[in-house]
C-alpha cells in the first residue's frame, strides 16, 4: 500500500526537494562563462566561430525542447497509459521555450556573420532569402509553436494544481472523485485538441527551421527530406533528453514507485525506434545524392565526409549518434537498466550535437581545424546551462506527477484493482 | 492451449465457417463475373503480347503509364498488411485480433498482381528471366526485383503460420467432407495444439512480425528509388524513400478498410468487426493523410525553392498545365477528404470512414500516376516533350488486374476464415489475462506485492 501513500498532496508539491541551490548556482555559472566566452567571440576576430557555434547550439537545443513537449502530444493522442508517469518530465523543457524564443532573435545581430547570401544574393531566390522576410516568418511560426506548447504544457498543469490545491494534504485516495470536475474534464478536452495541432506545427514550423537555418547556409543546396530529418533527429534528441530526466528522477518521492524497469525497456524500444528512422532519414538522403552525383547536391556531402577536417567528424557522427546506440540498444538488458541507458542517451546526445555541427559549420567555417575548442564548449555550456536552469526552476514549481490526468489517474485506479483482490 | 479445437464451440463462431460450410450464391456470382472481367484483362494483354506494345498508349518519351502506376500503387497497397498487422502484433494491440488476418490476405494477393504488372511493362517479356543471369548490380531494377521477391515470400509466410491452428480448426469441423479434409489436413501440418506447438508457433509469429517490418520498409523504398536515382527533374528527389513508404501505408490502410468494411456487410461479421475498429483504423489513417501531406508539401516546396528550370517544367505542368486536374484531384481525395471527414466524431462512422478510404485510394492512384507521367513527358535532356493517353488496352488490364485481386480475394475467404478464429477465441481466454499482467508490470513493485 505504500505506493498510494507517497503519492500525497505533500510528495506532489513539487518534483524537488531541498538542495538544488548549489546546482543552481553551478548552471548560473555555466550561463556566465557561456555569455561571457560569446561576447568576447563575437566582438573578437573570430566573431564568425561564435555566431556558429551559438546557431549550432540553438537548432540543437531548442530542437531538443520541442521535441519533448512533441513527445508527450503524442502521448495525449495514442491513449498512452504506460508512460502517463513521465508526462511531466516530458513537459519539463518546454520552460527552456521561452528563452529558446528569446535567443532566436539574438541571431538577428549575427545576421552578417551568419547568411552568405546577405553578401552574395542568389538570383532568383531573393524573394525567399532576405533578411527581413526570414525573420518575419521564422519569428511569427516560432512565436506560434511556442505558444501552443506552452498552452498546452499550461493547461496540463493547472489541473494539477486545482487538484492539489483542494486536497493539499490529503492522499491520492480522498483526491479522487475529483476527475469528474467539470474544470478538470475541461483541461483535457483543450489538451486533447491542443496536442495534433502542435504535432503538426511542430512538423511544419522546425521544418521551415531547418530550411532557413541551416539548409539556406549553403543557398545552392537543397534536400527535400532535410525537414522531416531534422524534425525527426530533434524527436530523437528530445527522447534521450527525456530518458536522462527520467532517470535522473526515478526515485524522487513522486515517482519512486511508479516508474520501473518496464518503462525504461519501454522508453529504450521506442529510442532504438527513432534511431532507426533517423539512421534511415540520413541515408535516404545520402544515398541519393551520391547516386546522382549532381555537381551542384554531391558538394555539399564531399564537402562534409570527403575534405578534411570534416571527414573524421563526418564517421564520429555516424558511430556515435547511430551506431553505438544501434548495437547497444539491441540488448534488452541494456534497455532495462537506468544508468547505462542513462550513459547512451549522453553519447547520443553528445553525437546528435555534433551532428548539427556538422550540418551548419561546414558552410561557414573555413578554418584548417575543426572548429572545436575552448569557445564551443563554453557556449555550449552556456545553453546547457539555460536548459538545466529552466528545468530546475519548472520542477521546483510544479508537481512531479500528472495527478489530473484522467489516464494517469487510471493506471493508478488499476492498481487498486489488483490491491483489493 | 491444448487442443484448440477440442475447446472451440463450432457453433459459436458459425458467421466465421458459414462462407465456407454455405457459400452464398451472390459470392459465387460476384466471383465469376470477376473472373470474366479478369479474362478480359487476359484477352487485352494477350493482344499487346501478340502486336508489342503498339497496342498500348506508351511511347516515347512515356514508356511508363498505366503499367508502372499500377505496379507502384499495389505494392504499395501491400504494406496494409503485413507492415500494420506486424507493427500491430508487436505493440500488443488487443483489438488487432479480427483484422490482422484480412490485412495479410491483401499483402499476399496484391503482390503477385503487383509484379505482374511489371511483366506487362516489358516489350519482350518472355526474357524477364535475364536479369538473374545479366543483371547490373548497380541497378535499382535488380535490388526491386530482389526486395519484392523477399517480401513476397516473407508475408506469405507469414500469412501462414497464423494460419495453421485455423486450418486444424477446419480439418475438425469439415471432417465429414472428403476431399475438403485431407485439403485442410495436409495443410494444417498435424497441428493438434499442444503447449510445445503453441510455443513454436508464438516464437514463430513473434520472429516473422520482427522480420517483417523492415522488409516492408525496404521494399518501397527501394521502389521509390527506381524514380529516384536517376537524375530526372522531380524524381531526383531525397524524400522519395520515406515519402513512398508513407504513401504506401496510407493506401494500405485505406484498402485493408475498404475490404473490411465490404466483407463485413458480406459474411454478417458485425459482430466482430465493431466500430471501434473502424474507429481506430480511421485516426491511423487521419495520421497517415497529415504525415502525406506533409511530404508532399516538402517535396514541392523544396522542388521550387531549388527553382531548377527543368524541375520547374514539370513542377508547372502538375500545378496549372495539363496535369493539373490530377494533381489537385489528387490533393483533394488524399488530404482535403479524409481530413474533413476523420476529423469530426459525427461524420466518422462505419460510412464515413469507407468514403474516406475510397477517396484515398483513388487519391493515391492519381500520386504515383502524377510521380510518374509528368517527368517523363518533361525530361530533362531536350527531347520533345510527349503526351500519353492510356489506349483501351491499358483500361483493359487495369480493369483485370483489379478484378483479379478482388477474385484472389474471394477465393481465400472461400476455403479459409477471413477473420482469425483461435486469436479471437484466445483474445477472449488469454488476452484478458495478459493485459492485466501487462498493465501490473507498469505499476509500483509495492502494489503487485500487495496484491499476492
Amino acid at each position: 500500500m505504500r505506493s498510494r501513500h507517497e503519492i500525497s498532496g505533500e510528495n506532489l508539491k513539487s518534483g524537488l526537494e531541498g538542495h538544488q541551490r548549489p546546482w543552481m548556482i553551478l548552471f548560473l555559472l555555466f550561463i556566465l562563462a557561456g555569455g561571457v566566452a560569446f561576447l568576447i567571440g563575437v566582438s573578437g576576430p573570430q566573431a564568425q566561430r561564435a555566431w556558429q557555434a551559438y546557431l549550432v547550439n540553438y537548432v540543437f537545443w531548442s530542437g531538443l525542447a520541442f521535441g519533448a513537449v512533441v513527445f508527450v502530444a503524442i502521448l495525449n493522442l495514442t491513449n498512452a497509459r504506460w508512460a502517463r508517469p513521465l508526462k511531466r518530465l516530458a513537459e519539463a523543457p518546454a520552460a527552456f521555450l521561452p528563452v529558446s524564443f528569446a535567443l532566436f532573435w539574438v541571431l538577428y545581430f549575427g545576421r552578417e556573420e551568419i547568411f552568405p547570401w546577405i553578401h552574395e544574393p542568389v538570383k532568383g531566390k531573393e524573394a525567399w532569402l532576405n533578411v527581413g522576410f526570414l525573420f518575419a516568418r521564422d519569428g511569427a511560426s516560432l512565436l506560434l509553436l511556442t505558444a501552443v506548447a506552452l498552452i498546452l504544457v499550461f493547461v496540463s498543469i493547472r489541473g494539477d494544481m486545482e487538484v492539489l490545491s483542494r486536497g493539499r494534504d490529503s492522499t491520492f485516495d480522498q483526491m479522487g472523485g475529483m476527475e469528474k470536475h467539470g474544470g478538470i474534464r475541461r483541461n483535457w478536452r483543450i489538451q486533447m485538441v491542443l496536442s495534433p495541432a502542435l504535432g503538426l506545427l511542430y512538423g511544419l514550423v522546425l521544418t521551415l527551421i531547418a530550411f532557413d537555418l541551416i539548409m539556406s547556409l549553403d543557398p545552392h543546396w537543397f534536400s527535400t527530406l532535410f525537414g522531416a530529418y531534422y524534425f525527426v533527429g530533434s524527436l530523437y534528441t528530445g527522447l534521450a533528453a527525456l530518458i536522462i530526466l527520467t532517470g535522473l528522477f526515478r526515485s524522487a518521492p513522486g515517482l519512486k514507485s511508479l516508474i520501473g524497469s518496464k518503462h525504461f525497456h519501454d522508453l529504450g524500444k521506442i529510442l532504438f525506434g527513432f534511431c532507426l528512422l533517423t539512421g534511415d532519414f540520413f541515408y535516404s538522403q545520402f544515398l541519393v545524392i551520391w547516386y546522382g552525383n549532381l555537381a551542384e547536391e554531391t558538394r555539399y556531402v564531399i564537402l562534409r565526409v570527403k575534405i578534411s577536417p570534416w571527414e573524421p567528424l563526418a564517421w564520429t557522427v555516424l558511430v556515435v549518434s547511430f551506431g553505438i546506440p544501434f548495437v547497444v540498444l539491441l540488448s534488452r538488458k541494456i534497455k532495462m537498466k537506468p544508468v547505462p541507458l542513462m550513459i547512451l542517451c549522453g553519447i547520443t546526445l553528445v553525437g546528435m550535437w555534433l551532428e548539427r555541427l556538422l550540418l551548419v559549420a561546414p558552410s561557414l567555417w573555413k578554418g584548417e581545424q575543426l572548429p572545436i575548442g575552448i569557445l564551443e564548449i563554453l557556449i555550449t555550456a552556456g545553453f546547457l546551462g539555460l536548459m538545466a536552469l529552466s528545468l530546475t526552476a519548472f520542477l521546483r514549481r510544479f508537481p512531479l506527477v500528472p495527478v489530473s490526468d484522467p489516464l494517469f489517474r487510471q493506471t493508478v485506479e488499476t492498481s487498486r484493482v489488483e490491491i483489493s483482490r | 492451449m491444448h487442443s484448440a479445437s477440442h475447446r472451440l464451440n463450432f457453433d459459436e463462431h458459425r458467421t466465421l465457417f458459414d462462407p465456407i460450410a454455405n457459400p452464398k450464391k451472390g459470392v459465387t456470382i460476384a466471383m465469376g463475373i470477376l473472373v470474366a472481367l479478369s479474362a478480359w484483362g487476359a484477352l487485352c494483354y494477350f493482344l499487346q503480347w501478340r502486336y508489342g506494345l503498339g497496342a498500348s498508349g506508351l511511347n516515347q518519351p512515356v514508356l511508363w503509364g498505366f503499367y508502372i502506376t499500377n505496379f507502384v500503387f499495389f505494392i504499395g497497397i501491400s504494406h496494409a498488411g503485413t507492415l500494420i498487422s506486424a507493427i500491430l502484433r508487436m505493440a500488443q494491440a488487443e483489438w488487432r485480433r479480427p483484422v490482422t488476418r484480412m490485412a495479410e490476405v491483401i499483402t499476399v494477393a496484391v503482390l503477385f498482381i503487383g509484379a505482374a504488372n511489371i511483366l506487362f511493362d516489358l516489350g519482350r517479356p518472355h526474357k524477364v528471366y535475364m536479369p538473374l543471369f545479366y543483371g547490373r548490380y548497380q541497378s535499382p531494377l535488380l535490388w526491386d526485383a530482389m526486395s519484392i521477391t523477399s517480401y513476397l515470400t516473407a508475408s506469405s509466410v507469414f500469412l501462414y503460420i497464423p494460419l495453421i491452428p485455423d486450418i486444424a480448426i477446419l480439418r475438425d469441423r469439415f471432417a465429414d467432407r472428403k476431399w475438403l479434409h485431407r485439403f485442410y489436413q495436409v495443410l494444417s501440418f498435424g497441428w493438434n495444439g499442444n503447449p510445445k506447438q503453441q510455443k513454436v508457433l508464438n516464437v514463430g509469429i513473434a520472429i516473422m512480425s520482427v522480420v517483417v517490418i523492415p522488409i516492408a520498409v525496404s521494399v518501397h523504398t527501394v521502389i521509390s528509388y527506381i524514380f529516384s536515382m536517376t537524375v530526372q527533374p522531380m524524381w531526383h528527389s531525397t524524400i522519395f524513400g520515406p515519402y513512398f513508404v508513407c504513401g504506401a501505408i496510407f493506401s494500405g490502410i485505406a484498402a485493408l478498410i475498404v475490404m473490411m468494411v465490404t466483407l463485413r456487410r458480406v459474411y454478417h461479421l458485425e459482430s466482430y468487426l465493431k466500430p471501434i475498429h473502424f474507429n481506430y483504423l480511421g485516426v491511423l489513417l487521419l495520421v497517415m493523410s497529415l504525415l502525406w501531406f506533409y511530404f508532399t508539401f516538402s517535396e514541392y516546396l523544396t522542388g521550387f525553392f531549388g527553382h531548377e528550370p527543368s524541375e520547374m517544367r514539370v513542377f508547372w505542368s502538375k500545378f496549372t498545365g495539363p496535369y493539373a486536374p490530377f494533381f489537385w484531384t489528387m490533393v483533394f481525395c488524399n488530404f482535403v477528404v479524409p481530413v474533413i471527414i476523420l476529423s469530426f466524431k459525427k461524420l466518422k462512422t462505419i460510412t464515413g470512414v469507407l468514403v474516406a478510404s475510397i477517396a484515398v485510394l483513388i487519391g493515391m492512384w492519381l500520386e504515383r500516376f502524377t510521380i510518374i507521367v509528368p517527368t517523363l513527358a518533361n525530361p530533362r535532356l531536350p527531347y520533345p516533350s510527349g503526351i500519353y493517353f492510356p489506349s483501351w488496352v491499358e483500361w483493359g488490364i487495369m480493369l483485370g488486374s483489379f478484378s483479379f485481386f478482388v477474385f484472389l480475394y474471394l477465393l481465400f475467404s472461400r476455403f479459409f476464415p477471413i477473420i482469425s478464429i483461435w486469436e479471437v477465441h484466445e483474445g477472449k481466454e488469454v488476452g484478458v489475462k495478459e493485459v492485466e499482467e501487462r498493465v501490473k508490470s507498469y505499476l509500483p513493485e509495492s502494489a503487485a506485492n500487495v496484491s499476492t
